[in-house]
């Protein structure tokens, strides 16, 4: 499936209307080759219901822009052009059907141990967040969200830089975190490295019936790689320099 | 409550050496006047609120044009509490000349500082990167720094005597494990974008002897001890004994105190008994783990006439936040600290030639 119809499909459905939980969809992944991005984290309940990032993989930037973790709000969603995605990258939106028996029986496809992913095509995914039951939904709020990147790993946490993007006393501040490793998902404890990129997001559930729940989660952005146009260009630019240096010096080697 | 810049304002006689150094608790900056109305500039850290270089607004509220009057700028060595906004100040500082460690010119180097130029936090690569793009557009080049090369020498006057800046460090061993370990941070074809964390210890930092005749002060940047006489202070202090630095009676303290850099070597042989000392701290990090420690402060404080602190060793509290947003951080035994900092300064001023050093502290600076 190209991306350019699952992006579409996932779209026009939410433009300009709020997104309803307690639907199942928390287990999505998108796919760009063979790289998948979990768009939420399986092993926090409640955070994949957040009403901000449902539509963009976490941090991967899509058709050349990065939403980053928070992604776009349902409101946001209907105005963004970015949403006509050029057709040449190969995107593929996935879900576990263990994960969202919904879709699943939506579909008519039963999951196997063999097969434990299913393509989801543009217009089945309409209709299956269409006849999402709006009603039994939770009201959710991402209350506190920081954008951060690793700076030195310890055994059982990481220390970390943030800034804060939302939430009261949090908007606008510097900080540094330690961060246990225990709330990275354990298929994301390859991109804790220094320098690695991550959000991390407290998300408020309150429930037609019953108490307000919080949940924090940190959720590691799966970035480009380098490519060999990208270290080309990076190297051009440092013999630019380099030779410029050389000029200045009256031809001598620079450095030592 | 933001600092007020205009109680520094006034600027030091044509005839009066000025050191300069400014510490708001993550981020060191030190401003000398070597005089006749000449500044160089060593490292730099943004001001807490308006996120401007420290020196630029010094400079300004002191009434100096830091286009003609600044004619050097240095970084000891490029991590991100050191060369926090230098490409703005060189950018400022037209007619000055850019020293660095000469393994910085290194193809290797400049290099990785292109290949992580699409990643642009934290500030060090970018800012580095700064400098270099402004050299080119000046058609100029770094002055490539060594231990014991002599930086610039101003002929004596009938007034002055000479003043010179020299390098005590980084030593040629240093060099290449620097190299080494910009080798080591690969940023290859498959390998993801990530931010620039510079790891590397301070092997590359320069020391520098600022010397007027025989009068000196001793600005020890990062440098650390070192087992080895090839490298760390043993080599800094044998290049100055090669140099013939004279004792220096006014010490910025290596490293933010720490017991890594303490030298016995250095006390003992660069610097005059009891010495001014000053020091920044560095407020980040795990409370039991950041320096100055009690004890740096405590030994410091033995070997020096007086010691002088920039600015608090305790990093501040996170701001106040919403407490379920707190009360939710801390079910997940996260633990924040805020960054953001004050002002502190210690400014050291003589008549060349003079003994005694008038002290004056503004902001958050103390004496221990």
């Amino acid at each position: 499936m190209a991306d350019t119809d699952g992006w579409q499909g996932w779209a026009n459905p939410f433009a300009g209307r709020a997104m309803t939980a307690g639907h199942s969809w928390p287990n999505l992944f998108a796919t760009r080759g063979v790289t998948s991005t979990p768009l939420w984290p399986s092993a926090l309940p409640g955070v994949g219901y957040s009403p901000r990032g449902i539509v963009t993989p976490f941090g991967v930037p899509v058709g050349g822009w990065d939403f980053g973790a928070g992604g776009v709000s349902a409101g946001e969603l209907g105005q963004l052009p970015q949403w006509s995605i050029p057709g040449h990258q190969d995107w593929t939106l996935m879900y576990q059907s263990s994960y969202a028996p919904d879709f699943a029986a939506a579909l008519g496809t039963v999951a196997t141990e063999e097969q434990p992913w299913f393509n989801v095509g543009a217009s089945n995914v309409t209709r299956m967040l269409r006849s999402a039951p709006r009603e039994t939904a939770p009201a959710i709020e991402v209350t506190a969200e920081w954008d951060g990147y690793v700076e030195k790993i310890s055994k059982d946490h990481f220390v970390a830089r943030m800034r804060g993007l939302k939430g009261k006393g949090v908007e606008g501040s510097d900080e540094e975190a330690e961060i246990p490793m225990s709330l990275v998902d354990a298929a994301d404890l390859d991109l804790v490295v220094p320098g690695g990129f991550f959000r991390l997001i407290v998300t408020d559930e309150k429930p037609k019936v019953g108490p307000k729940r919080s949940y924090t989660s940190v959720q590691f952005r799966r970035l480009p790689a380098y490519t060999k146009r990208d270290l080309d260009a990076a190297e051009r630019e440092a013999d630019e320099i380099l030779n410029a240096f050389r000029l200045a010096s009256g031809g001598q080697a620079t450095g030592a | 409550m933001r600092f007020d810049w205009r109680q520094v304002a006034k600027p030091p006689a044509h005839d009066e050496a000025e050191i300069t150094v400014i510490g708001p608790g993550f981020g060191e900056c030190i401003v000398v006047h070597s005089g006749d109305g000449q500044w160089l500039i060593v490292d730099s850290c943004r001001e807490p609120d308006t996120k401007s270089p420290v020196a630029l607004h010094y400079l300004n509220a002191l009434g100096v044009d830091p286009v003609h009057a600044v004619r050097w700028v240095v970084a000891t060595h490029w991590h991100a509490d050191h060369v926090g906004g230098l490409g703005e100040v060189f950018a400022a500082c037209r007619s000055a000349q850019f020293f660095c460690a000469a393994a910085l010119g290194e193809k290797e180097f400049i290099h990785y500082l292109t290949r992580t130029g699409r990643v642009t936090k934290p500030d060090n690569a970018k800012d580095f990167r700064q400098v270099f793009d402004e050299l080119v557009t000046r058609r100029g080049t770094p002055f490539w720094t060594l231990g014991g090369r002599v930086l610039f020498t101003r002929p004596p006057t009938r007034v002055q005597p000479e003043f010179r800046i020299e390098a005590l460090s980084p030593s040629d061993k240093e060099y290449s494990l620097f190299l080494d370990r910009i080798a080591s941070d690969v940023r290859a074809k498959g390998v993801p974008y990530r931010a620039v964390v510079a790891s590397d210890p301070n092997h590359l930092a320069i020391v520098l002897s600022l010397r007027w005749g025989n009068d000196a002060l001793l600005l020890g940047a990062d440098l650390l001890r070192e087992a080895t006489s090839d490298r760390g202070w043993l080599a800094a202090v044998s290049q100055g004994q090669t140099l013939r630095a004279p004792p220096a009676d006014l010490v910025k303290i290596p490293h933010h105190g720490s017991a890594g850099a303490h030298s016995d070597e250095m006390w003992t042989n660069l610097l005059a008994r009891k010495p001014e000392s000053v020091l920044t701290p560095y407020s980040r990090g795990k409370k039991d783990g950041r320096p100055p420690k009690r004890s740096d402060l405590e030994r410091i404080s033995s070997l020096s006439r007086q010691t002088i602190l920039t600015a608090p060793t305790e990093s501040g509290r996170a701001r106040k936040k919403n407490s379920a947003i707190a009360l939710a951080l801390s079910q997940r035994h996260i633990v924040t600290r805020r960054l953001k900092a004050r002002i502190g300064i210690a400014r050291f001023r003589r008549n060349i030639g003079s003994r005694n050093w008038n002290v004056e502290l503004f902001g958050q600076a103390k004496r221990v």
